[in-house]
């Protein structure tokens, strides 16, 4: 028996209990990876989640600790399983509470309440397609059998993801809810640029030396002492041209890049959770 | 393999409302904005935001003080209690208690409310945040449908098909779809459309199968039929969708592409029995089941070079339903009846 396992099925399922009915078993499995990944970003080693993600095969992260523990609670009556939707019991909120006073479960709270929240934040394809794109998936999907997800040596480009992350993420503030569906969407993003004619490279590369972070695990500067990182900017700028948009614009200060202009290429790509802001004056005159 | 570009990173952060929600109220504006979406996404599964015809807007407090808004509070216990508190303009305060504040709605007000609460706002331009008195546009991908938290749900693929071509394909409303379209008025393909429809279905399906795995898959030849493969969780069943067009496409030069007749139809028909075939073969216990989808942009009487024609030949194959001849759905219980999806020109 794993008990983060058990507390994670919970804690999801308690989350996304009011606004959708509860979660599917797929959903569960995306929430949690998506949990570890955000535990990751705040210097968490992967190792220390509890339990190990495979892919499938399919790019969908998949722990059969959670299967087990599901089956576990519905089968015990924590959890209730209608229409391929668990949700907690009254029991099962009983025992969510108890597991919830353990201190070694108090820092995965903040990673499974703000992966819960995204889901609620993103349509579900930025959500599947965002989290098809992290490196150590990338990277299996390449091999002929079901690999383990969060190894080395590709675990260091999720460290750069995570440091370039945190590099613009403003410091000192702890909810997970603003970094996690800015990495989605981006990653969501990325992928509809390539889909979209492209260059998709060669497929995984290992990192390009110590170049990023070389942290064991969390967000830190991968940039010298100016500020600038220097992390890689991959084959997205040529696709993008390719296609047409002008990602340098993009990036410009707004007066050179209207938002409304760079919102509508974001949409063109896929990228859509949300984009264009605006004055509040113009929006209700 | 993805790397990420801190410039592009900060240009998308500026756009979302999730990062705005952060820097303006810090973490406790996070915790005000996972309540609002939660009780957003359950106002909207009790009450259909499509049939709403005056605005809404939502807010829940950010600050330790909570926001004044003048006007008679109308209090309700829970969203599940809601019947016609909502029916005009209404401006709702949502609770960690599950009870909500139901206000009539002045639209003026919501930007001085924006500096201490997160405010959401629909009305008939959409859906957006306000956040320190900035709006923040929500974008609809689950297009046909009013609100980016409306989450639709379907029982069976074949229901979800069908949804996806009555909201999203038979007018091109989808963003992506519309994309497939060398003019604006329908009437011809661009060159090679099939990625296009290919990720705008995956996109939809991955927006309202809340237990599916959706996967596009590359064809490397025209032998390789499956476009789209969808799983199921702990289960052997999976489905495999073949997409085919038919109508005219043209080349970027102007010159005339492909087109496509009925026989195409015909051809995706048999590759996806050939395919399923195969399938059984190499996974005898998994049991796959075949979705033939036929994107119809035929048109009457187009010749080359014209931009323009009657309504009469623009839907003259509104209702040609096609023959299968064989018909696999009919001989073979892993053969879905193929949906064929007929495209609307846009006529003046």
């Amino acid at each position: 028996m794993n008990p983060e396992a058990h507390f994670d099925c919970l804690r999801i399922a308690s989350e996304l209990d009011v606004p959708l009915g509860g979660v599917t078993r797929l959903e569960l499995q995306r929430i949690a990876f998506l949990s570890c990944l955000l535990s990751i970003y705040t210097r968490q080693a992967a190792s220390d989640w509890g339990y190990k993600f495979a892919n499938t095969g399919t790019g969908l992260p998949f722990s059969d600790h959670l299967v087990a523990a599901a089956d576990y609670l519905v089968a015990t009556g924590l959890l209730s399983e209608t229409e391929s939707r668990l949700k907690p019991t009254a029991l099962g909120n009983q025992m969510l509470a108890g597991l919830g006073a353990l201190q070694m479960m108090a820092p995965r709270v903040p990673c499974l309440s703000a992966a819960a929240a995204s889901l609620l934040a993103v349509p579900g394809s930025v959500m599947a397609e965002g989290l098809q794109q992290e490196p150590t998936t990338v990277a299996s999907k390449l091999r002929d059998s079901p690999t383990m997800l969060l190894d080395e040596p590709h675990l260091q480009t999720l460290h750069e993801h995570f440091a370039a992350l945190a590099a613009v993420i403003p410091p000192g503030q702890k909810d997970l809810l603003s970094p996690s569906v800015l990495w989605l969407t981006y990653m969501a993003y990325v992928n509809e640029a390539k889909e979209d004619g492209g260059d998709d490279s060669s497929g995984p590369e290992d990192p390009d030396g110590p170049g990023g972070s070389g942290l064991p695990g969390g967000p830190a500067s991968p940039t010298g002492s100016d500020g600038d990182a220097v992390l890689g900017v991959d084959a997205l700028e040529d696709s993008a041209v390719a296609i047409g948009y002008d990602l340098k614009a993009m990036s410009a200060p707004p007066t050179h890049a209207p938002p409304v202009m760079a919102a509508r290429r974001l949409e063109d790509v896929g990228c859509v959770a949300a984009v264009s802001k605006h004055a509040a004056e113009a929006e209700f005159s | 393999m993805i790397t990420l570009d801190v410039e592009k990173l900060k240009a998308l952060k500026a756009k979302l409302y999730t990062s705005a929600v952060q820097e303006v109220f810090g973490d406790t504006g996070a915790a005000a904005l996972k309540e609002l979406l939660a009780r957003i996404v359950q106002i909207y599964a009790r009450l259909d935001p499509s049939i709403r015809s005056h605005p809404l807007a939502v807010f829940a407090d950010a600050t330790l003080t909570p926001s004044t808004v003048a006007g008679p509070v109308t209090t309700v216990t829970s969203i599940d209690n809601l019947t016609h508190e909502l029916d005009g303009p209404s401006l709702v305060r949502v609770t960690s208690s599950g009870a909500v504040q139901v206000m009539p709605l002045d639209v003026s007000v919501l930007q001085q409310l924006s500096a201490t609460a997160v405010v959401y706002l629909l009305n008939a331009s959409g859906e957006k945040f306000i956040v320190g008195g900035q709006v923040y546009d929500v974008e609809n991908v689950v297009v046909g449908y009013p609100s980016a938290f409306c989450r639709p749900t379907f029982g069976t693929l074949r229901a979800a098909l069908d949804d996806y071509r009555v909201r999203s394909a038979a007018r091109s409303t989808c963003y992506e779809l519309e994309r497939a379209w060398a003019d604006n008025k329908c009437l011809r393909f661009k060159n090679k459309p099939e990625a296009i429809m290919r990720r705008s279905l995956t996109q939809f399906l991955r927006n309202v199968l809340r237990n599916a795995n959706v996967q596009p898959e590359q064809n490397v030849d025209e032998t390789h039929p499956v476009d789209i493969h969808v799983s199921f969780l702990m289960t052997s069943q999976h489905a495999i969708i073949e997409i085919k067009w038919l109508g005219k496409s043209i080349k970027t030069d102007g010159s005339p592409g492909t087109a496509y007749s009925k026989g195409r139809a015909l051809e995706g028909a048999k590759q996806l029995a050939e395919y399923l075939d195969s399938t059984h073969q190499s996974s005898p216990h998994h049991g796959a089941r075949g979705y033939l989808v036929v994107f119809d942009g035929r048109r009457g009487g187009l010749a080359d070079g014209a931009t323009d024609l009657d309504a009469a030949n623009a839907l003259r194959y509104e209702h040609s339903d096609i023959d299968y001849s064989p018909d696999y759905s009919a001989t073979r219980n892993d053969f879905d009846p193929p949906m064929r999806m007929f495209l609307y020109p846009k006529l003046a």
